[in-house]
């Protein structure tokens, strides 16, 4: 038998990275670690973010100095109820002088994508926006257009509002790898940030401390990162365990396990490790699981039907036995 | 119990064992045995850190040198090399447990406990050797694993390696002292093997073949043999003691036994002349007719006493008509063999015949043995009718004429005229010797009395003295009073001396005959008919077998009787003829048994072929029933727990350990906590230890879900551990002392 | 394995037996007892000898029970160095439930002879597993196999030493020996430190290569790629300045070489091999340090060549081509040096070869 190693790509380099990345976005976006490592964890598997919140907590401030941060491209899309698909794919436009179609690309050609209310806009147009962050590509006329690499969609929800509204069906947050809300900040960094914010954007003043490339070789890193088999029992018992929940109609799907464990593998990159631990999961079982239920008990409310899938999450992981 | 003490113990145990068999049963002086126990015993407490030895060593030095030369002279002096070799095991037994260093001396210990359990073989042949072979069997399985566990540790084996700094040993104390090495189980599973190492010596002890060259030992030197006077001397004074030693056992058929059977006579010596008080065998006393046949296995005797000899086959038939009795007799002072009056047939195992004179005489059996014998004899229990004595008459065969004999030719008559007068007095008028005889015994029975004290005749002859002054005597007087007296009357007559009667022990249906138990009478010879048995001592207290009562104290003393015949009868006399007879009963208990096994199978096979189509009916059935079960349960289901058969790293192992003494001091981990949020809670609430904790828990990590092995890894956890383990020994302390005082 | 190494196995007997001195002596002392016991015919000494005998018998019974079911793993650090002294660490497992196994002794083999390294376990409880170590050094680089090992006891009375072979093949790569090399100064660094700080710029376009993965795909050259059939990617001078081409060479004369298998070596001869491989490890050092500070390495050598790569996965490979490289004749050609790419040929001081291809710098050890 070969001698015991784990072999993995990565190099102080990558992990170096991640936390300039992290601490770059870190000084824009104050007191919200875990909202910024959720962030992270999913520009790293190459998943999507969905932040349900109150308006005003800093969801754009977050979008935007992440994409800076990258020195990559941020394009923000406020989704009204009249918004068409094209509005957000992009249109080839005949040019009358030229005589040809002109692509135009839309604003989700970019790599951070704020969708922002994603609720007030018709599902038809929702469904062209999730289907674009599924496939990675868009066809525009016949002809499919790659997306940029990375790219990654921070859509938001407010919870409040539910006149008028069309709140995404569960079946379609599937596709968002985690889901967070920010809330307020504490009452000493809302001090400072009114303090600070008397002079000028801080986002603008952002260099981006990450090059794409790395980013996409830090994407791939991700798959290599080890898995042990106990971790992998783990997350299928707590699976298994919110498909037999009494206040749970409908569990996690497969899917759902694939988007638990990339998440994982992420976080344990953005952590500094090369090896999945137990910590890992736990700590990502409510923000990647919560949103990919079907409760037993319907609610009226956004707000509160995601309190109350969190706080089932919560309690099937603080009752399973974690593996040692 | 600590590893270092249950070593001891063991040692001590076997060596106490191997000097008990040594001591007990008289072969070493008692003195030097209870002294050397007692040092013995003190040597337990003898040991650093209380005892320095290399301090003491020129004491014992000294000592020992001391000890040679005393035994050294002791043996050329006495002759006893046996009992001195003895003496120099048991000093050097004690000097050894006063030295107890290194592994060699209790190598040493072992050694001299074996030679001492052969020396034990040779000096003390009783019970008590058996019981302490089972001890030392058991006791010596436990010395000798302990022994070589530590050995090997003293030898340095264990090796503690470290990446960061050189190999180092582990302390040895520490694990003398462990108490996790050898725990309940370990004895009990030693325990259990010592048991079947015993069950197989027994076995071997049965099957080894005997074929020794012959069955003396060396006399015993030393041993104090039983008593037994191989002469009569009437006088002396003082108490004749009751000696209840044992001397002789004696297995009869449970018609002649039982404890209301009647008492027997076992006879011995016989003499013939008497003078100045004394009985002995003359020169002219007839030498015992006998007729010798030699055996591979076994030499037979037959008497013939006054009859003319008899072939082998009258021999054997007559055996078959004849009591027979399985004596087995402890060595005494005298060489003759017993039997119940009188013997006919006597029967021992092949002895290579000694030249030299044999002395049997007066029709004696004599039989030199060293040690126990074991030998059968056939007796004519039943005397002759009196009708038959009555009408006895005829001439005296040759050489009989010394049973008429009262004094020595050419000196003056001893017998007194009184003794003779009243020898005719008695027998007036009657006009046949039994008659004569029957009144004298009578006469003896009913006018004097039975003690045990002893009086000095002084120079009165003292069959006189007993007869008309003192009135009072004990069996050897009333025994010459009646030989005297029917001399006198005309009858021939000789003493006879042997035991009378004994203990019925009815746990194993023998006879039990004690020293105390000797006993004198007389021998009548009626010509043409034979000698017959008169005894003119006014019965003791008891005329039956039963002596000895019914109480329980007196049952017990049976029951250890018992043994001690068992013990001589199955493990020192067991010679090749028991082996034989062993081996057909055991042959013969296999092949019934093989025969009802046989009877079994040919009685279920009938009834399987009588009955085979519902047989194989249920045959069917059970085959389909077991494949549906294992069908139904599924090809890929695991039936099984699933054993995880990943070996944890080192690391991990510690922490498990640091996480028990978590648990223990109240810090407990749910389930459900991961590691790290322990270690955090920890931190927080400002637990002792926290930072240890949170060090060690993310080494942990990397070496158990990372898959890494990293010595310096494994290093660093330790010193964590122990950093743990000192802070809550610290906290636990402080509770303790803040508790007492609150 | 070949039917006359099959048919020995089956035939070498499964348990060893040698006596001790106590054991020796136990036996002349039942010879002795017996013999006593025949000639004075004393039934005590009978049973002293039974008992001697069904203790032999428990002792050899007790023995083997002792020895079963135990198994062993042996697990030796990640890398072990020609040279360097490392702990291998010895797991043993007790597979029975219940009952505790007592004093063994572990043996690492080769072939069918021991190492000579024993480790002791005292007590192995129930079900449990204890594990220690033992140091050892291999003193040239290479690949060795540890066919197995062999498991012995004294226990319970220490009269004879019971043994078991298993058969356990382990396989250990033995790197060549770790020497201290200085960090390589690059010689076109016209552009400064690692890219962490800087923004991914793109300089001259050099050529194609074949893509690999992690490339971009907006890299992929379609037109080549659609000609040749394999996805060909462009590359950028940018890319070219932290590559290096490591060469070595491993040549010796026939002779040495034969003095190598047959073991014989005389002073000049093992001078000349000591040169190649501290050559090796300067290659193995060298090849490490640069790929640590993130460089793209190529190894090259006679009849062996490593594609560029980089990472850890890559340095592995590459410590693991040399741990195996063989000795061999400078008739071997070397493999090419490609061109325009930095390059370090480790020669061999004192060995004379032919075919040394040139380099930018030739370290000469």
């Amino acid at each position: 038998m070969p001698a015991v190693v784990a072999p993995a790509p990565i190099s102080s380099t990558d992990i170096g990275a991640v936390r300039k990345l992290e601490d770059a976005v870190g000084t824009v976006v104050r007191g919200k670690p875990e909202a910024i490592r959720a962030a992270i964890v999913a520009l790293l598997s190459r998943g999507h973010l969905l932040i349900e919140d109150i308006p005003g907590v800093g969801k754009t401030t977050l979008a935007r100095a992440i994409a800076a941060s990258l020195g990559g491209t941020f394009r923000r899309i406020q989704f009204t109820s009249d918004l068409l698909p094209s509005d957000i794919v992009g249109v080839s436009i005949y040019d009358q002088s030229g005589k040809v179609f002109e692509l135009k690309k839309g604003p989700i050609f970019a790599n951070v994508v704020l969708a922002d209310e994603i609720n007030r806009t018709t599902p038809r147009t929702q469904s062209a926006l999730l289907e674009a962050m599924s496939e990675n590509q868009v066809s525009i006329d016949d002809t499919t257009h790659d997306l940029d690499s990375p790219f990654m969609v921070i859509a938001t929800q407010n919870p409040a509002e539910h006149y008028g509204t069309y709140p995404l069906p569960e079946s379609q947050m599937d596709r968002f790898l985690l889901r967070v809300s920010l809330g307020y900040p504490a009452k000493s960094i809302e001090r400072e940030l009114l303090k600070e914010r008397a002079g000028g954007d801080p986002v603008a003043r952002l260099q981006p401390v990450v090059d794409l490339a790395a980013v996409r070789s830090l994407q791939d890193s991700v798959e290599t990162i080890r898995v042990d088999d106990a971790l992998i029992d783990y997350a299928m018992t707590v699976i298994e365990e919110t498909r037999r929940h009494p206040a749970i109609s409908v569990g996690v799907s497969t899917r759902g396990a694939l988007a638990w464990y990339r998440a994982a593998q992420a976080a344990a990159l953005a952590g500094g490790r090369d090896f999945v631990i137990p910590d890992d999961l736990k700590a990502l079982a409510v923000p990647c699981l919560s949103h990919r239920l079907v409760l037993a008990q319907s609610h009226d409310s956004l707000g509160r039907a995601r309190i109350d899938g969190e706080r089932t999450i919560a309690e099937i992981v603080n009752r399973v036995a974690v593996p040692t | 119990m600590r590893f270092a003490v249950a070593h001891k113990t063991a040692t001590y145990l076997m060596v106490g064992f191997a000097y008990l068999a040594m001591t007990t049963g008289g072969g070493v002086s008692p003195g030097i045995a209870l002294g050397g126990l007692v040092l013995l015993l003190a040597s337990w407490w003898w040991e650093p850190p209380r005892i320095n030895y290399d301090k003491w060593s020129w004491v014992w030095t000294a000592a020992s040198v001391f000890a040679l030369a005393y035994c050294v002279l002791t043996a050329i002096v006495t002759g006893d090399f046996l009992g001195v070799g003895a003496q120099f095991l048991t000093w050097l037994i004690v000097a050894k447990g006063f030295n107890r260093k290194a592994a060699r001396d209790w190598q040493q210990m072992y050694l001299l406990a074996f030679l001492m359990l052969v020396a034990g073989s040779v000096l003390n042949p009783e019970l008590t050797y058996g019981l302490c072979f089972l001890g030392f069997v058991v006791s010596s399985t436990w010395a000798m694993t302990l022994f070589h566990l530590r050995r090997e540790m003293e030898d340095n084996l264990l090796v503690k390696h470290a990446a960061d700094r050189a190999s180092e040993r582990v302390e040895v104390r520490r694990i003398l002292d462990s108490r996790r090495i050898v725990g309940g189980r370990f004895f009990f599973g030693t325990g259990l093997l010592s048991f079947g190492v015993f069950l197989a010596a027994a076995a071997l002890f049965l099957a080894l073949p005997r074929v020794g060259i012959g069955f003396f030992l060396k006399s015993r030197s030393g041993l104090t043999l039983a008593g037994f006077s191989d002469g009569v001397k009437l006088g002396g004074h003082g108490v004749i003691k009751n000696d209840s030693t044992v001397v002789m056992r004696v297995q009869i058929d449970p018609k002649f036994g039982g404890r209301s059977a009647p008492q027997i006579h076992w006879r011995g010596v016989a003499f013939d002349r008497y003078s100045k008080g004394n009985w002995t065998r003359s020169q002219r006393a007839p030498e015992t007719k006998q007729r010798l046949e030699q055996g591979q296995v076994r030499d037979r005797r037959s008497l013939n006493y006054d009859r003319p000899a008899i072939s082998i086959p009258e021999i054997d038939t007559l055996a078959t008509t004849l009591v027979r009795q399985d004596i087995w007799l402890d060595p005494l002072d005298s060489d003759v063999l017993f039997g119940a009056s009188l013997p006919r047939i006597v029967e021992y195992p092949h002895v290579v015949r000694r030249r030299g004179t044999t002395n049997e005489r007066n029709d004696e059996i004599r039989l030199p043995h060293g040690s126990t014998i074991h030998y059968s004899v056939w007796s004519e229990l039943v005397p002759p009718p009196p009708e038959q004595l009555r009408a006895a008459s005829g001439p005296l065969p040759r050489g009989y004429e010394v049973y008429l004999q009262l004094d020595e030719p050419g000196k003056p008559p001893e017998i007194t005229a009184r003794t003779r007068a009243k020898a005719l007095e008695i027998t007036r008028g009657l006009t046949n010797n039994y008659d004569k005889a029957v009144a004298i015994q009578t006469w003896l029975t009913t006018n004097l009395t039975y003690t045990l004290v002893l009086e000095d005749p002084g120079i009165q002859e003292p069959v006189d003295y007993f007869l008309f002054d003192r009135k009072k005597g004990h069996c050897e007087y009333f025994a010459s009073g009646f030989a005297i007296l029917a001399r006198a009357a005309g009858i021939p007559v000789r003493q006879v001396n042997g035991f009378l009667g004994g203990e019925w022990n009815e746990y194993q249906g023998y006879v039990a005959v004690r020293a105390g138990d000797a006993h004198s009478w007389d021998e009548v010879y009626f010509p043409g008919v034979g000698w017959v048995t008169f005894d003119p001592t006014p019965s003791a207290t008891v005329d039956v077998l039963g002596r000895g009562g019914d109480g329980w104290r007196a049952r017990l003393s049976r029951m250890m009787d018992t043994l001690r015949f068992q013990w001589t009868k199955w493990v020192i006399e067991y010679d090749l003829a028991s082996q034989l007879e062993l081996f057909k009963t055991v042959g013969g208990a296999i092949k019934s048994a093989a025969l009802t096994v046989k009877a079994a199978v040919v009685s279920a096979k009938d009834a399987v072929l009588a009955y085979w189509p519902i047989g194989a009916g249920l045959g069917v059935g059970l085959i389909g029933f077991l494949v549906l079960r294992r069908r139904r349960s599924g090809p890929g289901m695991e039936t099984g727990r699933a054993r995880r058969t990943r070996v944890r790293s080192t690391v991990a192992e510690v922490f498990d350990q640091v996480a028990a003494a978590l648990a223990k001091a109240g810090v407990a981990r749910d389930a459900a906590l991961t590691p790290r949020e322990l270690a955090t809670r920890m931190a927080q609430r400002g637990d002792p230890g926290a930072p240890q904790v949170g060090e060690l828990v993310e080494l942990y990590y990397v070496a158990e879900w990372g898959g890494r092995r990293d010595p310096a890894a494994e290093v660093r956890a330790q010193i964590l551990a122990a950093e743990i383990r000192q802070a809550l020994d610290a906290a636990r302390r402080a509770r303790r002392t803040s508790g007492a005082t609150a | 394995m070949g039917i006359w190494a099959r048919l020995r196995r089956r035939l070498r007997p499964p348990r060893r037996l040698s006596f001790t001195r106590e054991g020796r002596l136990i036996v002349v002392l039942s010879v002795g007892v017996g013999f006593a016991a025949i000639n004075t015919g004393n039934n005590l000494l009978y049973l002293l000898l039974g008992w001697l005998l069904s203790f032999i018998i428990a002792s050899g019974i007790l023995s083997e029970l002792t020895l079963k079911r135990l198994t062993v793993q042996r697990r030796p650090p990640p890398r072990v160095f020609a040279g360097d002294p490392f702990l291998m660490e010895v797991v043993i497992q007790n597979g029975k439930e219940n009952r505790a196994s007592f004093s063994i002794e572990v043996e690492d083999l080769v072939g069918t002879t021991p190492i000579d390294k024993r480790c002791y376990f005292l007590k192995i409880p129930a079900a449990k597993s204890q594990r220690t170590s033992y140091r050892h050094t291999f003193a040239r680089r290479g690949h060795y196999t540890l066919t197995g090992y062999r498991l012995a006891t004294k226990f319970p009375f220490a009269l004879f030493r019971k043994s078991r072979d298993v058969d356990a093949p382990l396989e250990i790569i033995v790197y060549p020996s770790r020497v201290a090399v200085p960090r390589p100064i690059p010689r076109t660094t016209s552009r400064g430190e690692s890219t962490a700080d800087r923004l991914g710029r793109r300089g001259e376009f050099h050529g194609l290569r074949e893509r690999r993965a992690g490339d971009d795909r907006r890299d992929i050259h379609w037109r080549s790629s659609a000609r040749t059939g394999r996805l060909l990617v462009r590359e950028y001078e940018d890319e070219l300045a932290r590559r290096v081409v490591i060469g070595v060479d491993n040549a010796l004369p026939e002779d040495v070489r034969d003095a190598v298998t047959d073991g014989a070596l005389t002073p000049a001869a093992e001078t000349q091999v000591s040169a190649v491989e501290r050559a090796i490890s300067v290659a193995a050092s060298l090849a490490a340090s640069y790929l640590e500070i993130g460089w793209t390495v190529e190894l090259c050598a006679r009849g062996l060549h490593v594609a560029p790569g980089v990472g850890r996965i890559h340095e592995a490979k590459i410590a693991r081509a040399l741990a195996l490289l063989p000795y061999v004749s400078d008739e071997v050609a070397f493999a090419a040096l490609p061109p325009k790419i930095e390059s370090v040929l480790i020669t061999p001081r004192s060995v004379a070869a032919s075919g040394r291809p040139a380099a930018t710098t030739v370290m000469d050890v």
